[in-house]
């Protein structure tokens, strides 16, 4: 009977494994540098708008 | 569960060399408290300083939630103490408050709501978490807490003494007393506007020792922080050396 234990991993039959953990480390980092354009962006129009009235 | 809280708060706190999910949210957070705080720049509020409002606020709320959720490792000991010690911190407090505006948001009926705009301010205390020199500075201020209350407590009697004094002498220069505190103050910070000056012998020879009183009273908390801050630096650079 095999021993099943639950820190052994199931690598796939090309070898390769994707860590999951990093996985989600990159999803992170990305929204987070996505949200920070985000709001850089948002925060230069809206100041030109709010102030300069270059916009409108 | 108790290793996802731990790598939250690891990722909330200031980012240690390597991690790069901490980096990217610190990096984040900054942005959000600068972005934030540009519609205080304008008159008046438009389209996208609304986004941003909208966008900030919900990034401090998760913060916010993220940061007492991890209560117990910010604070070292684990029980339900620890999150009531974190949320009555100072700075946990300002967080709290600079989550106020999301109110004006969804309630924009009022200008009393309208004030919580204001609030907005309190965002920028949260940077002093991401910088070493600002955690520096906030433990020199902590160092000398007791000596500048002292300080400050002899400015306020001061200047209630100047005020309530020329009040007293000059009562045709002054509409209230809240006038006449606002001279003592312009006076003893040595600012002096000149919008109130005083016209009799007495009314000036009373602004004279205000000034010279403000020239030593004021320069003293400057001392206390530049002392204390070498200080400081000294430390951490014999530490090193050692």
């Amino acid at each position: 009977m095999p021993k099943n234990k639950k820190e052994d991993l199931l690598i796939s039959d090309s070898g390769v494994k994707e860590d999951l953990n990093q996985r989600r480390v990159t999803a992170f980092v990305i929204i987070c540098r996505i949200l920070t354009i985000v709001l850089i962006i948002l925060g230069v129009i809206a100041f030109l708008e709010g102030n300069f009235c270059l916009l409108s | 569960m108790e290793s996802l809280k731990r790598r939250t708060y690891e990722v909330i706190e200031a980012s240690h060399e390597g991690d790069r999910s901490s980096k990217a949210y610190d990096i984040l957070m900054t942005t959000a408290v600068i972005v934030g705080m540009i519609p205080l720049t304008m008159k008046k509020d438009n389209f996208y300083t609304m986004i941003i409002e909208l966008l900030t606020a919900i990034i401090f709320l998760i913060d916010y939630c993220a940061r007492v959720y991890t209560a117990d490792y910010k604070m070292g000991y684990k029980n339900i103490k620890a999150y009531i010690a974190y949320v009555l911190s100072p700075l946990a407090v300002f967080d709290f408050l600079s989550l106020l505006p999301i109110i004006y948001i969804f309630f924009p009926v009022s200008s009393v709501i309208g004030l919580l705009k204001l609030f907005r301010i309190f965002r920028i205390l949260k940077l002093i978490r991401y910088s070493k020199t600002m955690v520096i500075i906030a433990n020199v201020i902590r160092k000398v807490k007791s000596q500048l209350i002292a300080v400050l407590i002899l400015i306020v009697i001061y200047i209630f003494v100047s005020a309530m004094l020329i009040f007293q002498l000059e009562p045709d220069l002054f509409d209230d007393f809240f006038a006449a505190l606002y001279w003592a103050t312009i006076s003893i910070t040595t600012i002096g506007y000149g919008d109130i000056t005083p016209t009799t012998n007495i009314g000036q020879f009373i602004t004279m020792i205000s000034a010279l009183v403000g020239v030593a009273v004021i320069a003293l908390p400057t001392g206390m922080i530049t002392a204390a801050y070498m200080n400081e630096i000294s430390k951490k650079k014999s530490k090193y050396e050692l």
